[in-house]
């Protein structure tokens, strides 16, 4: 493909057709041939494959259950928002949630009303049948903070802190499992476990669990009144 | 082709100047080798003339690389460039400018029926704004006829306008009135950018498997059959209870209210007790609708007491007079008439106007339709917002009288325009309204004594509630002075 840089001189008269000719033509096909290439560029910003690594923020907006996660490189990012169909097909779902987290690194479990005895209202027994927890493992990362420094940071339920989990990281969880869930259920806990066994053995929910380990509630939801 | 290209958004949104294509033209006609002493050209020199003359000639083409970039980019695309981009790679449609549908009373002196087609008649509010009847009828002798009627214009001009009224072509021994204000569907402008943009934003939870809360805003906004611009969506997840989702509605500059004609209400017979609702285009349940039902012969529903069954429940309407307009809270409206009160013979009008929230309920709700877009069991109410009236007193200071009328004539708008920025359920700060206010040219300071938030020592913030928009009131408190 030619440039106008090139083609504009081929307009010229033989008398104009010189070195001095061809510079001064070609230098007007040189403003043409960067309005092309701007023309050009521009489009590519809104294709996700080819956009600037800039654009990406826009890209997400428009996309925003494509949510990034902290830390998460261009590349990445950009490799997810090209799956968003994908993961829009996941919106109120278990497993957009599990997906989303798994996506930061994290492994989540859902669990429903139905699955446990949170406090006296198992089963799907109306209006409690639409509530859930979401439980997620310690990525390798975490470990417990204490009550007075350490490291562990403090949230606004007296709660022990996880030294490891950091504040985007915590923003990332809520903002996935708010962003996921299905409009109508309700999310009651998004625990985080550092250790220990959440819950008997073998995954077993029954209907005198009792929570086990060390862990952080980052959200609590309301109570059914 | 399908790695990422290296110059950035920011160069590409830059806006060129014939200064840059100058120095990008001299920079080809400078290089080695080149017979263009470019270092020694002075402005006024004939090849500068001729390459800033052809600089000036590309601007406008290069003006068009920054539109393009950001035209392909949500949150930067504007105008008609964003209404091409929603409907392309969102399916979604700007929302056009709506008018202003209201109720008027007809009332005849002249002792002779009349009977009106629609446009038939054009009232004039006491600021200058046209409407048209929007319906037939007929006027009864020495009676009273409710029509709706459509504002000549598009857009909000006409929620504001207000009597008395007057006929533009007078007819003899007719006159106009509103003795209650009751606007069945408000007016809107055409969506603005911002609308737009968080409506395609939300397109994407229409594509879950599940419902989350961006797919019930954006059903709400898209509902078939609503003729108000529904811009505003507070959608309430897992409310009141797990199981359920609380949806409250607005417009640009007030909440939803009653739209869109599914009557004509037909009667069983004169002299018969019932009254039903038969023609139901889209199955809604009437919430907040408007029933309007006129007796256009003399003596009948005057005597009468009528109520209406509700889902099997039994609500009072009644009693009326000659006419009647309701509202009524549910689906399956049947009146029921006193016995003895209708008269063989008696001629009746009616209309029925369904509300956006029943429309949008319908749309959504899987209840009797079995056509809703919300999973299976779960529970779906929709409610117009409520209005939050705001009426701030406090003192605008002007650096000099000169720009007063400006000032004063900018007020409401700026108001209005801040009003349509707040969310159903969120919050007006202190700041941003005196920001917008110093904008105003002349602005040196402004002081609020009311609300309280808003006086020295308060909070500096009003918190709506879950279901409130902003409304500003009168504005006449705030005094403008050098």
């Amino acid at each position: 493909m030619t440039t106008y840089q090139q083609y504009f001189p081929t307009f010229l008269p033989p008398w104009l057709a010189n070195d001095a000719g061809n510079v001064w033509a070609g230098s007007f096909g040189t403003l043409a041939d960067g309005i092309v290439d701007g023309a050009t560029n521009a489009v590519k910003c809104s294709i996700i494959q080819t956009a600037p690594d800039d654009a990406l923020p826009y890209l997400g907006a428009a996309r925003p259950h494509v949510i990034r996660y902290p830390g998460e490189s261009a590349d990445s990012y950009r490799a997810a928002l090209a799956q968003a169909f994908d993961f829009a097909g996941l919106l109120g779902t278990d497993w957009g949630i599990i997906t989303m987290l798994a996506r930061a690194g994290l492994s989540a479990q859902i669990v429903r009303n139905n699955q446990w005895n949170a406090d006296g209202h198992p089963g799907n027994v109306d209006p409690y049948w639409a509530r859930f927890w979401v439980v997620i493992q310690n990525p390798g990362t975490w470990s417990a903070g204490s009550r007075w420094g350490g490291g562990g940071r403090w949230g606004s339920s007296f709660r022990f802190g996880i030294t490891g989990l950091s504040q985007e990281l915590e923003d990332y969880i809520i903002n996935v499992c708010l962003t996921y869930k299905a409009s109508h259920a309700r999310l009651m806990r998004i625990r985080c476990i550092v250790s220990g066994t959440p819950w008997g053995s073998g995954y077993t929910w029954g209907g005198s669990f009792t929570w086990g380990g060390v862990y952080a509630d980052i959200y609590t939801g309301r109570p059914v009144t | 082709m399908t790695t990422p290209i290296t110059v950035t958004l920011a160069d590409l949104l830059a806006t060129p100047t014939q200064q840059s294509l100058v120095a990008d033209a001299l920079g080809v006609l400078g290089l080695p080798g080149s017979p263009f002493p470019t270092a020694a050209w002075q402005p006024t020199d004939v090849p500068y003339v001729l390459v800033s003359a052809n600089a000036a000639g590309m601007l406008d083409v290069a003006g068009f690389v920054p539109q393009i970039a950001a035209g392909g980019l949500l949150g930067l695309a504007t105008g008609d460039w964003l209404t091409l981009l929603a409907a392309s790679n969102f399916e979604t449609y700007r929302n056009p400018a709506v008018s202003t549908i209201r109720m008027l009373t007809l009332v005849d002196t002249s002792g002779a029926p009349s009977t009106f087609a629609v446009g038939d008649v054009t009232a004039v509010s006491v600021q200058g704004v046209e409407f048209t009847n929007a319906s037939p009828g007929t006027l009864p002798a020495n009676g009273v006829l409710p029509m709706p009627f459509v504002a000549v214009v598009s857009g909000a001009t006409g929620d504001n306008a207000s009597g008395p009224w007057t006929m533009q072509t007078a007819i003899a021994g007719v006159s106009i009135t509103e003795s209650t204000v009751q606007i069945v569907r408000h007016g809107s402008n055409a969506e603005s950018d911002d609308s737009l943009t968080l409506k395609c934003v939300e397109r994407w939870g229409t594509l879950g498997a599940g419902a989350n809360d961006a797919a019930y805003a954006y059903w709400s906004k898209t509902a078939p059959g609503v003729t108000e611009s529904v811009t505003r969506v507070r959608v309430l997840g897992d409310t009141p209870l797990p199981g359920q989702v609380t949806l409250y509605l607005a417009t640009d500059t007030a909440p939803v209210t009653s739209v869109g004609t599914v009557g004509p209400v037909s009667f069983n017979g004169a002299g018969v007790a019932t009254l039903t609702v038969t023609a139901d285009a889209v199955a809604a349940p009437y919430v907040n609708g408007v029933l309007v039902v006129t007796a256009l012969t003399s003596g009948a529903i005057g005597a009468a007491t009528f109520s209406a069954s509700f889902d099997g429940g039994a609500t009072t309407l009644g009693p009326f007079t000659t006419a009647a307009s309701v509202d009524f809270p549910a689906q399956g409206v049947t009146l029921a008439f006193a016995g003895g009160a209708l008269v063989a013979g008696d001629v009746w009008q009616s209309q029925l106007y369904a509300s956006t929230t029943g429309l949008v309920q319908a749309y959504i709700y899987p209840g009797p339709s079995l056509q809703g877009k919300a999973p299976t069991c779960v529970d779906v109410f929709v409610y117009p917002a409520a209005a939050y009236p705001l009426t701030p007193v406090g003192t605008v200071y002007l650096a000099s009288a000169a720009t007063h009328s400006a000032v004063v004539s900018g007020l409401p708008g700026l108001f209005a325009s801040i009003a349509q920025t707040i969310p159903v359920g969120g919050t007006l700060y202190r700041a941003l309204l005196i920001q917008k206010i110093m904008e105003l040219p002349g602005v040196v300071n402004v002081t609020f004594t009311s609300p309280p938030a808003f006086a020295v020592g308060g909070s500096g913030q009003i918190t709506l509630g879950a279901n409130e928009i902003l409304s500003i009131g009168s504005i006449a408190g705030l005094a403008v002075t050098p």
